[in-house]
């Protein structure tokens, strides 16, 4: 079947430091990286008529209409979707999914890269992303044993993990160095000219067992944008599309604490849609830009999205070149583990990348000839997930 | 601010109160049988409403665990390397809970676990912790 929207134009922040975090709110971010990325499709304002929208800190509520206001525009789509790291990707097929509808022709999905104020009184925050509002299961039968955050739940995957399947962390601490390999091809990478060893890895501090420090993403301040347009558009766009060919998404549980099998992640279900949405495999993929906010949530992708079958992604990451030249291209602007996480918004560097690699547009890291590519979206702990397929060709 | 006690909600009070008489007590589902837990006001097995509570063996085994090496909230940073874990009953159901009297490097997944009926960390609130079950 022929893709109903691609992706045609994108604009990413270079990760910061805190302390050199751009200055500015959230909506005036949001229009700068909105207007960044129409600027690169070739775009204007005029054009725009759907917005999925997050980051924005200056209200709780009515934000899809807080921002189509502040730019001035006339949507006929506006959301503001709620899945953790899955937000960007899920954005992206929802902008997909209104524009097959005819809802909208163009539609600007944008992460700001700025964080939330401290609230008064606002204590739940310091549970990391679990609530502490009356009547919340985690409230009640989580925090209070110190089950928060997302360090040990993502240790509690890997250490099954281990128990069912053996837990090789060499292959892990590869799985980092290849990406910095990558992200040293990557100017706007919070760790580029720094290259690592797998020693240096396994040496780091351990957080949560198995889980290393440089398994861990560092938390940086960034923000990014892309344009999701109809193919009517996207004809007249500038540069190469990368047409949306597939997408799903999985939920099932919030922390896996309560998950059926804590080894079967709903992303099996999302790229299970998404490969027979666009009638592809993974085997026809060139690559694949795979959330790694940890190392675990890499290998637990990779056997969910069928790249490898269950219990072997370890051998994966032992013996395939995962470069941007190599065999098998993850996560070739160094991913977040590369990159830096700027907070939600780290979702939306997975899709540029996906869509800068379609678009022969990656420079030095650009893979070659690449015409597919799969890119994931990853929640809480594993807990909302989505898949894309991005493919060069629109059928 | 050390610590955070649960939320109790009323619909869970059975659960609180059986652990305060060092006791488990867990909803079943009178339509299909189904052991249900954390409490819910229905049976997320099959739909059915019937649920009653029913006192079940607090005997468990170690499902998953990791240590909290780093605290995330400065209401736990005074535990100190807390192992925290995924016990699961006999009859299946899953609890989250931390470990006590053993040490990270003798934890292994499957391992029997007792119950440990905590009534000090949160006042009028009893916990429930486990134990080696051979320590």
């Amino acid at each position: 079947m022929s893709a109903a929207a691609a992706i045609v134009g994108a604009h990413e922040y270079p990760a910061r430091r805190f302390s050199e975090a751009r200055k500015g709110n959230s909506l005036e971010q949001a229009t700068d990286l909105t207007l960044l990325a129409l600027e690169d499709a070739g775009l204007t304002l005029k054009d725009v008529d759907g917005l999925s929208v997050r980051g924005i800190y200056e209200t709780d509520q009515f934000i899809p209409s807080t921002f189509a206001e502040y730019l001035g525009v006339d949507i006929g789509y506006g959301e503001s979707p709620d899945l953790g790291g899955a937000t960007c990707a899920g954005m992206v097929w929802r902008a997909a999914a209104a524009i097959e509808k005819g809802l909208a022709q163009v539609v600007v999905c944008v992460y700001t890269g700025n964080f939330p104020p401290p609230k008064e009184g606002a204590e739940w925050r310091s549970f990391g992303a679990s609530s502490y509002l009356p009547g919340s299961p985690q409230a009640e039968f989580e925090i209070p044993y110190a089950h928060l955050g997302q360090n040990v739940p993502y240790a509690f995957i890997a250490q099954r993990y281990g128990h069912v399947y053996g837990y090789d962390p060499r292959a892990m601490a590869r799985l980092v160095v290849q990406q910095r390999i990558n992200a040293c091809a990557n100017p706007e990478a919070i760790f580029y000219g720094q290259p690592l060893t797998e020693d240096e890895v396994l040496a780091s501090r351990m957080i949560a067992p198995p889980l290393h420090m440089l398994e861990i993403v560092r938390p940086v301040r960034g923000g990014a944008a892309v344009i999701v347009a109809s193919p009517e558009v996207a004809s007249r766009t500038r540069h190469r599309p990368a047409w949306v060919a597939g997408y799903g998404e999985g939920i099932v549980h919030k922390s896996p604490q309560w998950a059926h099998d804590i080894l079967d992640p709903p992303l099996r279900r999302a790229a299970a849609t998404a490969f027979a949405m666009a009638g592809r495999t993974p085997a026809d993929m060139d690559g694949a830009q795979i959330y790694d906010c940890y190392t675990i949530a890499v290998l637990m992708a990779l056997e969910a999205a069928g790249f490898c079958e269950r219990g072997k992604g370890a051998d994966l990451l032992r013996t395939r070149d995962l470069t941007f030249a190599g065999d098998f291209p993850l996560n070739t602007n160094g991913g977040q583990l590369g990159y830096g996480q700027a907070g939600g918004a780290g979702g939306m560097t997975h899709v540029v990348e996906g869509y800068r690699q379609i678009a022969h547009r990656a420079g030095p890291r650009q893979i070659k000839d690449c015409q597919t590519m799969f890119v994931s979206g990853n929640g809480g702990i594993m807990s909302e997930q989505v898949a894309l397929i991005l493919d060069g060709a629109a059928s | 601010m050390k610590g955070a006690p649960p939320l109790i909600t009323e619909l869970s009070r059975p659960w609180w109160d059986a652990l305060a008489r060092h006791e488990l007590s867990v909803q079943a589902c009178l339509d299909c049988s189904g052991w249900v837990f954390y409490p819910r006001p229905f049976c997320p097995h099959c739909g059915g409403r019937k649920l009653e509570w029913r006192t079940v063996d607090g005997a468990a085994t170690l499902y998953t665990w990791s240590v909290a090496e780093t605290p995330v909230s400065p209401h736990f940073a005074h535990l100190e390397r807390p192992i925290l874990g995924v016990a699961e009953l006999s009859i299946g159901v899953r609890v989250p809970t931390s470990l006590v009297g053993v040490a990270p490097e003798d934890v292994r997944i499957g391992m029997a676990l007792t119950p440990l009926f905590d009534d000090q960390t949160y006042e009028g609130v009893t916990l429930l912790r486990y134990r080696p079950a051979d320590g």
